[in-house]
């Protein structure tokens, strides 16, 4: 998670590395630039109490 | 049948020029393909034209009609699908050159369902690459224009569906909807699109972008040839985890049932700010013919909406890149840059972040199933935004500047997210002779009350009449 609008190239690089992820320098300049934004809606979910709450994977929604 | 008798023609009038034998399946079949020839240099609505299969399937279904096996509404109906979906010996590409040259061993359920219904396939439409867009402007297969103006995006990602239906290049339909894709093109290209109730319509063999959201629904030019591709292509398919096991109602039958004494809940937040000008004001506007028509409009609060497009994107971006995991590694090349792009950064959401936003969406899911136990439709509008012009990532609303893909689905994500089912319903045209469309909400499992209160608003304004201008 990173206030940040660009991220350092060293960090996507150690996250391609880790994730295992063999994206070139330019790929990883343009990650940079777009992680942030996509951290930020997780970030913004993670603001929300879900505590005790539970849900159903790829179920058929209740219907009445 | 020359190519122009097709405009204004709808799927019911169709169905029953075919079933009086006015017009043969083949006449009409290949009226269709002569207006797909004639557009696809400029609106590039279709990756794939099945014209050989389309004429064969048009015989068969005039020498069942002549012999008294007539099948039903869709008997000798020209359709086409979106590329996104299986079909038996045909070239299924999801809009992308890792499957340039797939064919597929068998047909998607629903695509099954459709020949059993006797219909024509007239082809493969165009769509974004991989269902992960709103311009539908593919790199592989090319842009796809909106017929109401050339070089503006017809939405997506099933513009080609759009864009071939909104011409009358077949009378109908199949796309998909994981964050809006039904409706969005629906709202652009000014037609009906229906996302049903999750799980109503099967999935299998339908390319996926994320299983958490994706479902498959009809588009058309009216509210009633909606529900009678519907009617065919719903129903429990055991093959498919998700599929429900309730009974399929008639969704034609509730039709014409009217509004009167529906609670129409309006929202007071979110869902009309940050709204182009022009699609708030016909937005409003056909809320209120539908309080006209006998309808009682209730001011609701639902700020778990506001939210919903974060869930939506966490969990559909994350499972599409899961799902994409092993051609990111081998074949990135292989991707338009605005898909990679996505897909990519999506690799890096937590396992935390996406269960986070599981239990998130059931948050908001309560919220919904709370909110309709007080109301019976939520009107809104389908999208902030009439279409853009192709090559545009961002505009301009209300003096703040936002990405086309984000607002684009802003609206449309929250049904996606609950499951519930949603429509599109053409609701007029901006200054600049761009359609704008009411979207309609309802409880999961009330497809048919949507549906019903689309028709209405529907033959109350006959906005389905006006033609494009191509």
């Amino acid at each position: 998670m990173n206030d940040q609008s660009t991220l350092k190239l060293a960090a996507v690089d150690n996250l391609c590395q880790w994730a295992d992820l063999p994206f070139d320098r330019s790929r990883q300049r343009t990650l940079a630039k777009l992680l942030p934004s996509f951290q930020d809606r997780a970030r913004r979910l993670d603001q929300i109490d879900v505590d005790g709450v539970e849900y159903a994977f790829q179920q058929p929604v209740v219907t009445e | 049948m020359n190519d122009l008798d097709l405009d204004g023609l709808t799927l019911v009038r169709a169905a029953r020029l075919l079933k009086r034998r006015k017009i043969s399946a083949l006449e009409l079949t290949r009226a269709c393909l002569a207006r797909i020839e004639r557009l696809q240099p400029t609106l590039n609505a279709f990756i794939t034209i099945t014209a050989e299969h389309a004429l064969r399937q048009a015989r068969r279904a005039d020498r069942e009609i002549r012999k008294g096996k007539y099948r039903g509404a869709l008997h000798g109906i020209p359709v086409s699908v979106k590329d996104l979906y299986s079909t038996k010996g045909i070239r299924t590409t999801a809009g992308s050159l890792i499957l340039v040259d797939h064919v597929p061993t068998d047909n998607a359920t629903t695509v099954t369902r459709l020949e059993k219904a006797g219909t024509v396939l007239i082809g493969k439409n165009n769509l974004h690459e991989w269902a992960c867009g709103v311009s539908t402007d593919n790199p592989f297969f090319g842009t796809c224009h909106n017929p109401w103006q050339h070089g503006y995006i017809p939405g997506g990602s099933s513009g080609g569906s759009a864009a071939a239906v909104a011409t009358t290049q077949g009378l109908g339909s199949l796309g998909s909807d994981t964050a809006g894709s039904i409706r969005i093109p629906a709202h652009m290209c000014g037609i009906v699109g229906h996302k049903p109730t999750y799980g109503l319509v099967p999935r299998t063999g339908i390319f996926p972008e994320s299983w958490s959201f994706d479902h498959g629904g009809p588009m058309a030019k009216t509210v009633e040839d909606t529900a009678i591709l519907l009617q065919a292509i719903a129903g429990h398919d055991a093959t498919d985890r998700s599929s429900l096991k309730a009974r399929v109602p008639s969704f034609t039958r509730q039709l014409k049932k009217g509004v009167r004494g529906l609670r129409i809940g309006v929202p007071r937040h979110y869902f009309f700010e940050g709204v182009d000008p022009s699609v708030g004001r016909l937005v409003r506007d056909a809320i209120s013919n539908l309080e006209q028509l006998g309808a009682r409009l209730v001011s609701i609060d639902i700020p778990e909406a506001s939210i919903a497009m974060d869930c939506a994107f966490v969990i559909a971006w994350a499972e599409a890149a899961h799902y994409h995991r092993k051609w990111l590694r081998k074949r990135p090349q292989d991707y338009g840059p605005d898909v990679q792009n996505l897909l990519q950064a999506s690799s890096f959401y937590l396992a935390t972040d996406y269960l986070q936003a599981q239990q998130v969406r059931t948050r908001i899911q309560d919220a919904f199933h709370r909110l309709f136990q007080t109301i019976d439709i939520l009107a809104t509008p389908a999208c902030p935004l009439p279409a853009t012009p192709h090559g545009i990532q961002e505009v301009q609303v209300r003096g703040r500047i936002v990405s086309v893909l984000n607002k684009g689905a802003s609206f449309t994500s929250a049904a996606n997210v609950t499951g519930e089912p949603s429509c599109s319903v053409p609701c007029g045209f901006t200054k600049t002779g761009l359609p704008v469309g009411l979207m309609l909400q309802g409880r999961a499992g009330d497809d048919a009350t949507v549906l019903r209160t689309a028709y209405a608003y529907e033959q109350a304004n006959d906005w389905y009449k006006a033609l494009p201008p191509c």
